[in-house]
Parts: C-alpha cells; structure tokens; sequence
C-alpha cells in the first residue's frame, strides 16, 4: 500500500513537472528541491553503508585493470562499454564546438522529445527512477 | 508502401549528426543486446553496480546526474 501511494506520488509529480513551462520558476524549484533531496538522501541512507572504501575501490579497479587477461570476455566488454561512452562524449562536444544545424547535440536530441509535455514527464520519470537507485541502490545492509 | 519508400522520404530530414547519434544508439544496444543474451558480457547495471561500491563512484554518478538533471529540465529550452 506505502508503496503503491509512494509511486503514484513520483508519477504524479513528473506529470506536475512535465506540464509546467521549462522556463518557469516553479519547474527550476521543483528540479532544485529534488537534487538537494537526493543529495540529503544519499549522505543520510549511504553513512557506514558503503560496501568498500573509495581508495580500496580504486586500487582494486586498478589491479583488474592490469589484470585484464585474466577475464577477456568482462574486460573486452568493459572496455566495448568505455568506447561507446566516450564516442557519446566525444561527438557530443565536437557537435557543441560546431554549432550547426548538421550536427545536434545530444540534448537537442533529447530535446526532441522533452519539449512535449508528455514526453517531458516520462524523461522526468526516467531521471527519477535512476537517481533513486543512485541514492540508495547496492548499499551493505544496515549493521 | 515498402521500407525503402519510407527511408528515401525520411533520408533527406537525416542530418549527419543524426546518421553519427543513430550509429552511436545501434551500438550500445547491440552490446546491450549482447550482455542480456551471453553473462560474460558486462550490462550497464554491472558498470552502475561499480560505481556504486563506494563514496568516490557513487559522488561521481551523482554529480553526472545531477548535472544533467539540470541541463535537461532547466537550462535546455
């Protein structure tokens, strides 16, 4: 049931969003209360809960770097997932250096669809859900 | 009405911008397609699962949505 009301709450909040102007102050609000929400929530709900410390977590990824061989599938993959990402980045800034018609940018092409109120609000959603699962998501349980 | 009636009328609204961001697209979900169908291939809950081990990953994906949070709701017009 807390469930159930707490996704109706979210949906409708993005529909809210989503039907407000862009440019108004109410949307600006809204968007800024969430970020300091999420950031509040992620201090709150991930103290003593982190699974490793950062300077274990970057020297381990470090080993496993050089390590590679040991698993070439996960590391081809890996890597595979890197290259797409920075093709993204890449292209995104050479099309933003450019400034021409030819060559949108990504939030152009985003823009796409958040320019319909509709549209904006499944966007809104999306946002939403994946900054849930960054506040609180792959957490240790609590001691 | 065939497929290639369709492409020849949409082919001249495609940018080559577009042609690079549908490229960009069919690759991550041909390796996305590929992580779901084989288990040694890495999904991007794998790569999120890693970023979210610790203080450092998990400041640094919320940073990234954060700003981009901003850019698509506020700045974008």
């Amino acid at each position: 049931m807390g469930r159930t009301l707490l996704i109706g709450a979210v949906v409708a909040s993005a529909l809210v969003e989503g039907f407000w102007p862009q440019s108004s102050a109410a949307a600006h609000w809204s968007v800024g209360a969430v970020l300091t929400a999420a950031l509040v929530a992620a201090v709150v709900l991930g103290r003593h809960r982190q699974r490793r410390s950062s300077a274990d977590w970057v020297s381990s990824s470090a080993r496993a770097v050089a390590r590679w061989w040991a698993h070439p599938i996960r590391s081809a993959s890996v890597a595979l997932w890197v290259l797409v990402l920075a093709a993204t980045v890449g292209w995104d800034t050479y099309s933003f250096s450019h400034q021409s018609d030819r060559l949108p940018t990504l939030s152009r092409v985003i823009g796409g669809v958040t320019r319909y109120p509709l549209g904006r609000a499944a966007v809104f959603l999306a946002w939403l859900a994946l900054g849930a699962v960054l506040v609180a998501g792959e957490r240790r349980r609590a001691p | 009405m065939t497929a290639l009636t369709v492409w020849s009328g949409l082919a001249p609204a495609v940018v080559v911008g577009d042609a690079v961001w549908l490229g960009i697209g069919a690759a991550a979900t041909a390796l996305l397609a590929a992580s779901l169908r084989w288990r040694r291939v890495t999904t991007p809950w794998g790569v999120l699962r890693w970023f979210l081990q610790c203080w450092a990953g998990r400041g640094l994906a919320l940073a990234a949505w954060t700003i981009a949070g901003w850019h698509m709701f506020c700045q974008r017009p």
